[in-house]
């Protein structure tokens, strides 16, 4: 009997090609009850490789190849580790971190420290002797590996009383994926295909070998090969993961009595005392089922990390829970929003619930400070992302290899993609039709197709990148999920650093939630940056007693809140900014809390037909409910709008358990489970026939379940994000000019700084050009007006932002030659400073071309000497001179584009200025929109942003956003016009829109007939070469 | 435009220099219509590749209309203007091109220097007495080539080449234009300063932009302040100076004086596909190795520069340095091989490897106190040379660089 004990998956880090699916059914296959997985230096897919091989019925035998020495060097030791017991599992794992950490490190004094409950087989004659001296006798074996002479082994076994044990090496499933290893050695080492090493290139006969082929080639050692399964049953294989591993409290708490008693004195603070009996009982409710199932420790560990900010949201189904809510893990009151606590935790679960918090996305690094700190880096690491190759990055890897050239690799990925989108997992034919059928994304209909050549070396690359999709390439962090434990980290996984400098686990997100480790997100959030810096500079001018504070805002019924959302005004704020939702909140007309939480959840990329509809009901559209039972969708008028309600809907009408209603629920939003979903609609659809529905209902009902697909949310996370959401309303409509300058200062959101700036002018606030003494690095805000941070101005250190601050503190700059003479800096950056105009109400007489000048004397050090004189006629501080020298003032033009070089958009005028005289009177504007419905319009407008969306026929069309200097308009492009304009949109900014004014529910929108290039219209009226001509 | 610049009636005796610029303005656009008439007045692009990063070198007005612009990249163009023929460089058509114009040139004056395609400079000095003046010479050169060649050319003449150059660069609507001695500055002031050379230093166009130096004359008048000068433009202010007065005293160098000055052996291997296959490369690097080798052998030469140039696929180009200071067969391969190695630095395809031996310089042999005869490499050498003298260069390799 034979079974392989040195076996590399997919998971082995560009060094293995089989995914462990497919050696396992080869194990079954051959007969084989055990399987090891070695792994180099790591075990990626371990718990992936577990759950597997129980599937298959096999013992999974857990283990890793240690390769010691420089990266890129020959292995300087080489031999396999196999877990004997929880303790050599322990010990792998610390080892496995060690060798993360310092990958040249001798493995002797590692071996020295933890070789307990460790087997080790070395195929190295020379190594063995060292090992044998750590490492007791019954533990240690000569391992006889393919390609390398059995003799030499044999000879050292004999010497040191060892046994030799005969293993396969294996790197593939069959002999002719040899190529395809080596493949993968020459994309991770990023070399060329000729220059690999001799030792890096594994022949065919490390394929997963049948026991015959194994006596083939140890004819004189059966006993080795039938020692590979004493050693097998030897080695652990009863993994359980099914123990959730908390990080304790300190000894002698009782995680269950402290949570009780945080609960009820934050419920003190929520809720008004004496607590009403269904507070009560929903907390007690609640306490009994996070007790029962051990997790008190866990909801204390987030109450702890979440106090280090006082702004927070919880995002998820915790927000469900009313324990969440007191502890103030979440701000939404799950009782008045009628919140159900099931989604978040319910009896039937095992799996652990997640709470994930945000947090001011600049303050999320110093809360994971907190966490290592206050757990150690020896009891905490982030969650790893698994890199695996793509269709895009396998072709662009293998092409590189190939000597294929970027523009050559280009070409083809763009293609390779959407064939494979179209194809799923491609497959050895599917490459063909990638020649010419194919037109690139952005070629319109009347583009001619620029027909892809395949020749020999394209063919070749294409087929083997096919073969390698799916395997793990690199490890990368994972966004905000920590881990913590009780105890050493690397006793549970093998940890590394990674280039950022922080620690993470080898596995991903699922691996890590199913070997039982706590999982905890602590996600970045820019909206609450966004308040906070807002709260910041209302509270400057304020006494402290009179300070507003995010907790102390109330705005559900304010009543100009209410009046900007209504009209759709909310750019900048969180969630609702997009213009399909600003256009739902000026349609529906409809803003309070429980509408806009169905809103922020029905905007979703399959969901379009159903927010049609849900404008027509609130609007008084008449509709019944589809069936009594479904009662639970009557709070979002009949419609599926949460999450929750797929899995309600699974249980009323097909009768499902919360488990399985929780799988149809998550098969919408996780890609893997995709290939359930005929599966689960003939199995919904079917029992919920046989329950006694309507099949014409239980239709609609799928209908309504299929718009989830893409993304979708929980009624807790709707609602949770509809707090902030209101929060920034509140902020914009009561302190827009404090908001804006937040809002573009933390950067992200659905616009641009400049359609920021520009939104903040239209409510009435002028903006403020940056300044040497006013500026500060963030945008600043108060009352009527903003001012531009230096962090606008482009080319500007950070280092010299702040030395400027410091010297400021000093007192204010007095000119620009003050300037110079107490900040040092450089002249890239002091220019920068110049031309952005933060001098220009400092020296009012001077141009800007007059103060380079005076900087560029400065810079080149002639105006050191005193008897040299100044170059303003002898004074140094000489603002007030003139200059011997005539340097003329800037155009109006001329100023323009030195804006755009500073900023990236110009300030003082709108893009559309330069235009002026073109434009003329022949054009509308955007005031002008609402006297036109129902007729052509022409409008010049800057597109702000765009949206590609794809009709039922699956043809694409596009909705703009454009802004003239009235205002913004919204605009359509369908499926025609879309296919002849879209590529002008791929490169161009400025338009003339010539189209048709359509309104719906007062809300107008045009549906583009034409679009032209503005800058091309104005270079036809003027086209000449002016590159020489005197002006 | 400024004032009419001067046109001088040239005089006899020591008159000044007198520098003659011709230019084709376009010069691959006017060579392409040479051969396709079709072209004339269709929108034609000349683009340095036809792969997505490739972009515009040159175009044709219609293509301006177009929308299209030099440096714009080919996927935008064939996006922007789908009737515009985007057509890929032909060398060897610039190359006679250019040629016929230079012979033609050449009968006008013994000293002219190709300057790049479609840009020669004459040295019409001392010719009055044949031409009566420049500018006759002038308008008979443009003559001859719109009639011989079909061509357009633009003529400047003025005391140097810079003044010449910036003249053919603003020449309105007649064909030739000279500036008269002595007028040089006057004839710059009303340009824009982005006319100087200068100017496309990244620092001095800088410079212009941020203090706003629009025209030449701004420029002339800065740079009378010595000190301002220095400031703005820095290590380059003398280059400054002197351009935005109209000084230049370059010579015109006909090729043959440059090539003297610069004999060097060039060899070029291209390889039968485009490969990154390390072995077929090796064997391209020997080849090149016994060619350059069996040269530098017959010219009893050692080449103190060697450049070793390595041509991808997509177009990169990159060189190393190195120098052959002992030219048996089997140091210039070891040498070759390790500027190879240093040159190649990517994994793309190679599509041809070049080596530029020059600086070359007599081989001087260290003699021997007791005569033990030529080193085993070099007696080898020597064999393989005389079967080549008699039998001719392809007539034996080492066999490792047949395998190619």
């Amino acid at each position: 009997m034979f079974c392989h004990l040195n076996v590399h998956s997919w998971h082995s880090r560009m060094q293995g090609v089989t995914p462990i699916g497919a050696l396992l059914d080869r194990a079954k296959a051959l007969g084989m009850s055990h399987l090891a997985l070695t792994e180099i230096n790591g075990m990626w897919g371990f718990i992936n490789f577990v759950r597997l091989a129980r599937q298959a019925g096999i013992a999974p035998i857990c283990g890793s190849h240690i390769l010691t020495g420089p990266p890129g060097e020959k292995p300087a030791q080489d031999l396999i580790l196999l877990v004997e017991n929880q303790a050599g599992f322990e010990n792998l794992c610390q080892i496995l971190s060690r060798l993360h950490d310092e990958p040249a490190h001798d493995i002797l004094p590692l071996l020295e420290r933890w070789q307990a409950g460790l087997i080790a087989l070395c195929p190295d004659p020379p190594l063995l002797p060292q090992l044998a001296r750590v490492i007791p006798q019954g533990n240690l074996f000569g391992e006889l590996r393919p390609g390398l002479g059995t003799e030499p082994m044999l000879a050292a076994c004999k010497q040191l009383d060892l046994q030799p044990v005969a293993t396969g090496e294996v790197y593939f499933l069959k002999a002719v994926e040899a190529p395809l290893y080596q493949l993968l050695r020459a994309i991770d080492r990023n070399e060329r295909l000729s220059q690999l090493p001799t030792w890096e290139l594994k022949p065919g006969l490390h394929y997963f070998a049948d026991e015959a082929e194994m006596e083939r080639r140890y004819p004189g050692d059966p006993q080795a090969i039938g020692r590979s399964m004493t050693l097998a049953a030897r080695c652990k294989t009863d993994w359980d993961f099914s123990t959730t591993i908390f990080p304790g409290l300190s000894p002698g708490e009782d995680a269950e009595a402290i949570l009780r008693e945080r609960v009820y004195a934050g419920a003190a603070g929520r809720y008004r005392v004496p607590l009403s009996a269904p507070v009560r009982e929903r907390i007690e409710m609640e306490l009994s089922l996070v007790c029962r199932k051990g997790f008190a420790a866990y909801f204390l560990i987030v109450a702890d990390i979440v106090k280090e900010s006082p702004l927070t949201i919880g995002r998820g189904s915790a927000a469900a829970s009313i324990l969440s809510y007191c502890l103030l893990i979440t701000q939404v009151d799950p009782l008045r929003h009628n919140l159900a606590f099931e989604r978040f935790l319910n009896p039937d679960r095992t799996d652990m619930p997640d709470i994930d918090i945000d947090f001011a996305w600049d303050e999320r690094d110093a809360v994971l400070d907190y966490v290592f700190k206050k757990y150690g880096a020896d009891q905490a690491a982030m969650v790893a992302n698994h890199v695996t190759l793509q269709p895009r990055s396998a072709v662009r890897e293998v092409a590189k290899v190939y000597g294929l050239s970027n523009e050559e690799i280009i070409t083809v990925t763009k293609r390779v993609h959407l064939v494979f989108a179209a194809a799923g997992r491609p497959t050895k034919q599917s490459y063909p039709f990638i020649d010419a059928a194919v037109p690139l994304p952005t070629a319109t209909a009347t583009a001619t197709p620029h027909p892809l050549h395949i020749d020999d070396t394209l063919a070749e690359v294409l087929e083997l990148s096919m073969k390698l999709i799916g395997i793990f390439h690199y490890p990368s962090v994972h966004s905000g999920g920590v881990v913590i434990v009780p105890d050493a980290i690397r006793k549970h996984v093998p940890v590394l650093t990674a280039p950022k400098g922080v620690p993470i686990v080898e596995w991903e997100k699922d691996q890590v939630e199913e070997s039982g480790l706590v999982k905890i997100d602590i996600l970045g959030n820019r909206s609450l940056a966004v308040v906070r810096d807002c709260l910041h500079d209302v509270n400057l001018y304020r006494r402290p007693t009179e300070h507003l504070s995010y907790r102390a805002i109330k705005p559900l019924d304010d009543p100009r809140t209410t009046a900007i959302m209504e009209r759709g005004l909310t750019m900048g704020v969180f969630y609702i900014e997009s213009p399909a939702t600003r256009q739902l909140l000026a349609k529906a007309g409809k803003v309070d809390y429980e509408h806009v939480v169905i809103y922020s959840s029905i905007i979703r990329p399959a969901a379009n037909r159903y927010s049609d509809l849900l404008i027509e009901r609130i609007h008084g559209a008449p509709w019944e409910p589809l069936h009594p039972d479904l009662d639970f969708l009557n709070e979002s008028y009949g419609i599926m709008v949460y999450q929750e309600q797929v899995a309600l809907s699974a249980r009323v009408l097909a009768g499902w358990p919360w488990k399985e209603a929780d799988m149809l629920q998550k098969i919408g939003t996780k890609k893997s489970l995709r290939p359930l979903v005929p599966t689960m609609q003939e199995k919904f659809i079917r029992q919920s026939i046989e329950r006694g529905y309507a099949p014409e209902m239980v239709q609609q009902v799928w209908r309504m379940i299929e718009s989830f697909e893409g993304y979708s949310f929980t009624k807790a996370h709707s609602a949770s994000y509809a707090r902030l959401s209101f929060v920034c309303a509140y902020l914009k409509a009561h302190h827009p000019a404090e908001f804006m300058a937040a809002v573009i200062s933390n950067r992200g959101g659905f616009y641009s700084p400049y359609a920021y700036m520009s939104e903040a002018r239209r409510l009435g606030i002028s903006v403020l050009p940056p300044h040497i003494n006013r500026s500060r690095l963030k945008w600043k805000g108060h009352r009527r007006k903003m001012r531009v941070g230096f962090m606008e101005i482009r080319n500007l250190q950070r280092s010299s932002i702040d030395a400027t601050l410091n010297e400021r503190k000093r007192g204010d700059f007095s000119s620009l030659d003050d300037f110079l003479r107490r900040v040092d800096m450089v002249f890239g950056d002091v220019r920068a400073l110049i031309r952005a105009g933060c001098f220009d109400d400092l020296e009012p007489e001077r141009s800007r071309p007059e103060l380079l000048l005076q900087l560029m004397e400065h810079h080149s050090g002639s105006d050191q000497s005193p008897e040299a004189g100044s170059i303003f006629h002898g004074s140094r501080s000489a603002s007030a001179e003139a200059p011997p020298v005539h340097l003329r003032q800037l155009s109006e033009l001329q100023v323009y584009q030195m804006e755009v070089e500073s900023f990236g958009y110009p300030l003082s005028s709108h893009p559309l200025a330069p235009f002026k005289a073109l434009l003329g009177r022949r054009m509308q504007t955007a005031g002008d929109i609402p006297r036109y419905v129902g007729r052509a319009i022409t409008l010049a407008g800057i597109c702000l942003t765009t949206k590609t969306v794809k009709t039922r026929k699956g043809e694409t069309m596009e909705f703009l956003t454009f802004e003239d200097q009235s205002g913004l308009f919204e605009t359509v492009l369908f499926p025609g016009q879309y296919k002849v304009f879209n590529d002008l949109l791929r490169w161009e900014k400025l338009f003339v829109i010539q189209g048709k004014v359509e309104e719906s529910y007062g809300v107008q929108t045009v549906t583009i007939e034409r679009l032209t290039s503005l800058a091309r219209m104005a270079s036809g009226a003027k086209q000449k070469d002016a590159a020489l001509q005197s002006p | 435009m400024g004032r009419p610049p001067t046109v001088s009636a040239s005089g006899g005796g020591s008159s000044p220099p007198r520098i003659l610029h011709a230019r084709l303005k376009n010069f691959e656009v006017q060579a392409e219509r040479l051969i396709d008439p079709a072209l004339a007045t269709r929108p034609i692009a000349i683009i340095s590749s036809g792969a997505q990063d490739g972009t515009i070198l040159t175009l044709s007005k219609e293509a301006i209309q177009e929308g299209l612009s030099r440096g714009m990249h080919v996927s935008l163009a064939r996006k922007v203007s789908r009737r515009t023929i985007l057509l890929s460089r032909n060398i060897a058509l610039y190359q006679k091109v250019q040629s016929v114009v230079y012979r033609l040139l050449s009968r006008y004056s013994p000293l002219v220097e190709p300057a790049s395609y479609g840009q020669f400079f004459v040295d019409m000095s001392g010719t009055n007495g044949i031409f009566r003046s420049p500018a006759k010479a002038g308008h008979l050169l443009h003559k001859d080539i719109a009639h011989q060649i079909n061509l357009a050319p633009q003529v400047g003449i003025s005391r140097n080449k810079l003044v010449s150059s910036i003249a053919t660069q603003v020449v309105p609507a007649g064909p030739v234009l000279e500036v008269a001695p002595g007028e040089e500055a006057d004839f710059l002031a009303p340009l824009r300063s982005t006319a100087l050379p200068a100017s496309r230093e990244r620092l001095v166009g800088q410079a212009l932009r941020d203090l706003n130096l629009v025209i030449i004359r701004e420029v002339q008048n800065l740079v009378s302040y010595e000190r301002l000068a220095q400031a703005a433009f820095s290590v380059h202010v003398r280059q400054v100076t002197a351009q935005a007065r109209g000084i230049d005293t370059s010579l015109v160098l006909p090729p043959r004086w440059k090539q003297q000055r610069h004999r060097h052996i060039f060899e070029r291997y291209t390889l039968p596909a485009d490969t990154n296959d390390e072995n077929l490369l090796h064997n391209a690097i020997r080849h090149l190795a016994d060619v350059v080798g069996y040269q530098l052998r017959t010219q009893h030469s050692i080449a103190r520069d060697v450049r070793l140039f390595v041509h991808y696929t997509d177009g990169y180009e990159r060189h190393v340095s190195g120098s052959i200071l002992q030219h048996d067969a089997s140091t210039v391969t070891a040498i070759l091989l390790e500027l190879y190695q240093r040159a190649n630095r990517r994994r793309n395809r190679i599509r041809a490897i070049t080596v530029d031996a020059a600086r070359l310089r007599p081989y001087a042999q260290q003699i021997e106190l007791f005569d033990s005869g030529l080193p085993r490499d070099q007696r080898l050498s020597a064999q393989l040379d005389a079967i080549r003298k008699k039998y001719g260069l392809g007539s034996i390799f080492m066999a490792a660089s047949l395998d190619r």
